[in-house]
């Protein structure tokens, strides 16, 4: 079905970063841009989920246990005061990635190079603005904001890839039977699984209705028109989404829907599971020990 | 604006969860008594249309563009509860499934985004709006500049939240161990960014839906949360209409601000631990080369061509009230701390307090 | 007695669009019907009025003896009980799958029931098989074709074994392997002494799937007989909108046909596919056919 989202843009999306600034004009108008982003994203999903049907050791791991193992993971990389300790995560990262047999190019095509740009070049400053003695005399880097800059990049890095790693080998519907038996609400699980669900069906709309508005230009067109299209799109989209949620509504209460969301668990937890949240457990607990 | 991990220590981001929870579980109550069934496949649905906009780039004036975050006209369409769970949904969407922002900093993301942002756009669009009517083009006005304020009071935040990050958290030698930048930086830097492109941005997509949805559909606008155009009479939602119009969303909240501001205040108390003494940071460095280049990074806007004049007056507002003959307590980083978060967080409160007082009143007398 | 639907003067306004204008039927326990129309008469409408998704303006509408009131679905053991016997596929799937998975969607109309996660499970298993889903049990919706979806679908309503299914243009979209693939599956055994009142506008499928047809303009009923009586009225499927008009200019008079074929040919020759040499074939109700998938006809337009 989401075959209608127009192929993807050579670009990566932008894992754990944010592109809310300008992006600068580039050849193919507007609306070209806007379905290179809408493909990039089923792109990603399309990939992520090939990814999470190969054999591989954290995809033989209980869901729950890789949403708090790599909760866990994610956190020690936010918590630890020693770049050693960061590096060392960064290569359990890479050797979990390894072990569930996602290339490490994946990685770097999704989250190093995505992060590296975003937090790289916010932590540039940090090694002149940071004050401290400097490194190297008659250099203005300083000692200091070399070691922030570090920690600033060694984090977003360590903790996108820890991030990824499990969407990576955790199709969707077992990332929220997960959360779901970690005890989240369970209309929360419900939302957010039909949120998943309906995002790809938007973009198909989007891509479809941008796709239509394109089909019917002859050239370019000045910004202020341009901008009149695609802001028509996302009101089309807009509606189309409201009827759409008075639909589901309706196609929910025809099978007994009263308003009380039921879900049906279906996991077992062996003793490897166990075995890798106790690993992942021990990180943080062993940091924060270190440190107090 | 989404933060991703590692810029904020965990303990800022055990803050922030704790500051969005009291809004998430209010958000959940009232939505699902106000939309009963209806509350699951409306948020659902919602959040996508607010992940999906995301991803629009909108061709802005001087030849650049941006994308929209969406929240003021999903609290215009839906009123700011739901906007708050919708928002709050799709940014856990996102940093989950597509790595758009942090786990450990989802928290702090949601009370920019999912919480201050809507409720900051929604007061103000109804502040602005008054009592014009629904196909006025006041109203496509009183969005454009209400989705502008809004973003920006949501940056601000952000700037807030990496601004107290180098006081707080920083290595025994001062070398800081997060977001490396003091509020004298961050602030304006994240302020930049979003004063411009992404604050234009989301001008347009707010005032040119709210204009697009009075030609198509103007009920949106005047029963929000009814959020179904299809269920023919049966459950018209106009009762939530009239719950947000008359102003109980921010009624109901003022509350949870003061609890907001409270933990703003309480919150260096966990942290008296640390301490030493904090480098200085001076305004010089800001206007220096290097200073831009963060501003840059930060907003992902061009650099100015020109240093910015007005910054280091800016910078002077945290650090001005704090002479150097003053005690030396008053120079101590919870100090500081608090300071900054009162200043930086208790002016949003007071300010959208004010206004929608104002703007409760002025529904009265209309 | 054994009538399931009692609909009687039944109006349902909606803003100020009237979907049903005074529209007066009976639908007797295990009739299979065919409700004929253009987009906008009304079809859609009816279906949920019939599943109580909303109920009637004006008149009186009767299901299983028991009135169809907003008041009387207020009372959960009422509605319960009543959700439980009727069931409807919507004509958008992507509107019925809300689920992250096959499973899931298959599991909700009983979790809803009440029943027990071992009896759930063991039904959805069954269901699943039965619909030959076996292999896309873990599969997310949006990477299902139309015709899987369309299957699914009809499975998740059908789990619950409701005595009523109700069908809104369930060929919608399909291409015709799909479609005569669903009407083979109308006519199982499985769903054998059901009710089942179709929605359509694609005539060459009712008379394999239904005993009675009920032709509706603009909210009212204007015949009701044997398929094949209806669907040879070539004046009134003229007047209904199901038609092809097609001028001929060598005659210089006016020809209304319709397409029936493949599934139904000896019952309707006449109406010859290849007739007047134009290139239609295969999709039948092209035309009519809006690709947008969140029209409904009669709501909100």
């Amino acid at each position: 079905m989401s075959d209608t989202v127009p192929s993807p843009s050579p670009a990566p999306a932008g894992y754990g970063a944010c592109d809310c600034g300008p992006t600068g004009r580039r050849k193919g108008g507007a609306l070209d841009r806007v379905l290179r982003g809408l493909g990039a994203v089923a792109e990603h999903a399309r990939s992520a989920e090939q990814m999470a049907s190969r054999r591989g050791l954290l995809q033989g791991l209980d869901p729950r246990i890789k949403v708090a193992g790599l909760g866990a993971l994610v956190l020690s990389a936010t918590l630890t005061h020693r770049l050693e300790i960061l590096g060392a995560l960064f290569v359990l990262a890479c050797a979990l990635a390894l072990a569930s047999r996602i290339p490490l190019w994946r990685l770097a095509r999704q989250v190093w190079i995505g992060v590296g740009l975003f937090s790289g070049a916010l932590a540039l400053p940090a090694l002149f603005l940071v004050p401290g003695a400097p490194l190297v005399a008659g250099l203005p880097v300083s000692g200091p904001g070399l070691v922030s800059a570090a920690f600033l990049l060694g984090r977003a890095e360590t903790a996108a890839s820890f991030a990824v790693l499990l969407v990576l080998t955790t199709p969707w519907p077992h990332v929220l039977k997960a959360l779901r038996s970690l005890r989240v609400p369970v209309a929360l699980v419900a939302i957010l699984g039909m949120t998943h669900r309906y995002i790809f069906l938007l973009l198909e709309s989007a891509a479809e209705m941008v796709e239509a508005r394109r089909a019917r230009l002859l050239g370019p067109l000045p910004p202020k028109a341009e901008r009149r299209l695609v802001v028509g799109a996302v009101g089309a989209l807009l509606l189309r989404s409201l009827d759409l949620a008075g639909e589901v509504h309706l196609a929910m209460v025809a099978r007994g829907y009263r308003g009380e969301v039921r879900l049906i668990d279906e996991f077992r937890i062996r003793p490897r599971d166990w075995l890798a949240l106790a690993c992942a457990l021990a990180v943080p607990v062993a940091i924060l020990w270190g440190q107090a | 604006m989404h933060i991703p991990d590692g810029y904020l220590s965990p303990q800022t981001c055990a803050v922030t969860y704790a500051a969005a929870l009291p809004f998430w579980y209010v958000a959940s109550r009232r939505v699902s008594a106000l939309m009963q069934t209806r509350a699951v496949p409306l948020i659902a649905v919602v959040s996508a249309f607010c992940f999906v906009v995301m991803m629009f780039n909108l061709p802005l004036p001087g030849g650049t563009s941006g994308h929209a975050v969406g929240m003021t006209i999903a609290a215009i369409v839906l009123g700011p509860w739901p906007a708050v769970a919708a928002i709050s949904i799709a940014l856990l969407v996102q940093a989950v499934f597509f790595g758009d922002g942090g786990l450990t900093a989802y928290g702090a993301n949601c009370l920019n985004m999912g919480i201050v942002g809507p409720f900051a756009g929604w007061a103000l669009y109804h502040l602005f709006a008054g009592s014009s009517g629904v196909a006025s083009r006041r109203r496509v006005v009183a969005a454009a500049l209400a989705g502008y304020l809004s973003i920006n009071v949501a940056a601000l935040c952000a700037g807030v939240e990496f601004g107290v990050q180098p006081m707080l958290f920083h290595a025994a030698d001062g070398t800081p161990l997060y977001a490396p930048y003091p509020l004298s930086v961050a602030v304006p830097a994240m302020l930049i960014g979003h004063l411009t492109f992404a604050g234009l941005a989301e001008a347009v997509i707010t005032g040119g839906l709210v204009a697009y949805l009075q030609r198509a559909d103007p009920t949106l606008l005047t029963s929000p949360g009814r959020g179904s155009r299809t269920e023919a009479g049966t459950e018209a939602g106009t009762e939530f209409g009239k719950d947000t119009a008359a102003g109980a969303g921010w009624r109901g909240t003022r509350r949870l601000w003061a609890g907001v501001g409270a933990l703003m205040v309480l919150s260096p108390l966990g942290l008296l631990a640390a301490g030493t003494a904090w480098g200085e940071w001076r305004a010089a460095d800001f206007a220096s080369r290097a200073g831009r280049d963060a501003m840059a990074a930060a907003s992902g806007a061009a650099p100015p061509q020109a240093p910015p004049a007005g910054l280091a007056r800016l910078s002077e507002i945290w650090t001005a009230p704090m002479p150097d003959y003053a005690p030396a307590f008053l120079h101590s980083e919870i100090f500081g701390y608090i300071l900054s978060a009162m200043v930086g967080g208790g002016l949003i409160v007071l300010v959208f307090a004010g206004l929608s007082a104002l703007a409760a009143r002025r529904r009265i007398d209309a | 007695m054994t009538d399931v639907y009692d609909l009687e003067a039944l109006r349902f306004t909606y803003r100020d669009t009237t979907a049903l204008d005074g529209l007066t039927l009976g639908i007797r326990a295990g009739e299979r019907v065919a409700l004929l129309g253009p987009n906008g008469s009304g079809k859609s409408t009816l279906l949920r009025l019939m599943c109580a998704l909303s109920f009637a303006t004006g008149g009186t509408a009767r299901a299983f003896g028991a009135p169809l009131t907003e008041a009387q679905f207020a009372d959960p053991a009422r509605n319960h009980a009543f959700r439980r016997r009727v069931g409807l596929v919507f004509q958008s799937p992507d509107v019925q799958l809300f689920n992250p998975t096959v499973f899931d969607e298959i599991a909700f109309g009983p979790l809803q029931m009440g029943w027990t996660a071992e009896e759930t499970r063991a039904r959805v298993e069954e269901a699943l098989a039965a619909h030959d889903l076996g292999p896309l049990r873990d599969r997310p919706p949006h990477r299902l074709s139309g015709g899987e979806k369309k299957r699914v679908a009809l499975a998740s309503v059908l789990v619950t074994g409701p005595e009523v299914l109700l069908l809104d243009e369930p060929t919608a979209a399909l291409d015709p392997a799909n479609r005569d693939a669903l009407v083979h599956r109308l006519g199982s055994p499985e769903l054998a002494g059901k009710t089942i009142v179709t929605a359509t506008h694609e005539l060459d499928i009712v008379p394999a799937i239904a005993d009675r047809a009920v032709v509706m303009v603009a909210g009212k009923v204007i015949a009701d007989g044997r398929p094949a009586d209806l669907l040879a009225d070539h004046d009134l499927l003229r007047r209904a909108g199901l038609t092809h008009v097609h001028r001929h200019t060598h005659d210089g008079r006016e020809h209304a046909h319709h397409h029936v074929h493949a599934l139904d040919p000896g019952a309707h020759g006449h109406g010859a596919r290849g007739h007047g040499g134009h290139g239609h074939g295969a999709n039948v109700g092209h035309g009519e056919h809006q690709p947008d998938r969140f029209n409904h006809d009669g709501h909100g337009k």
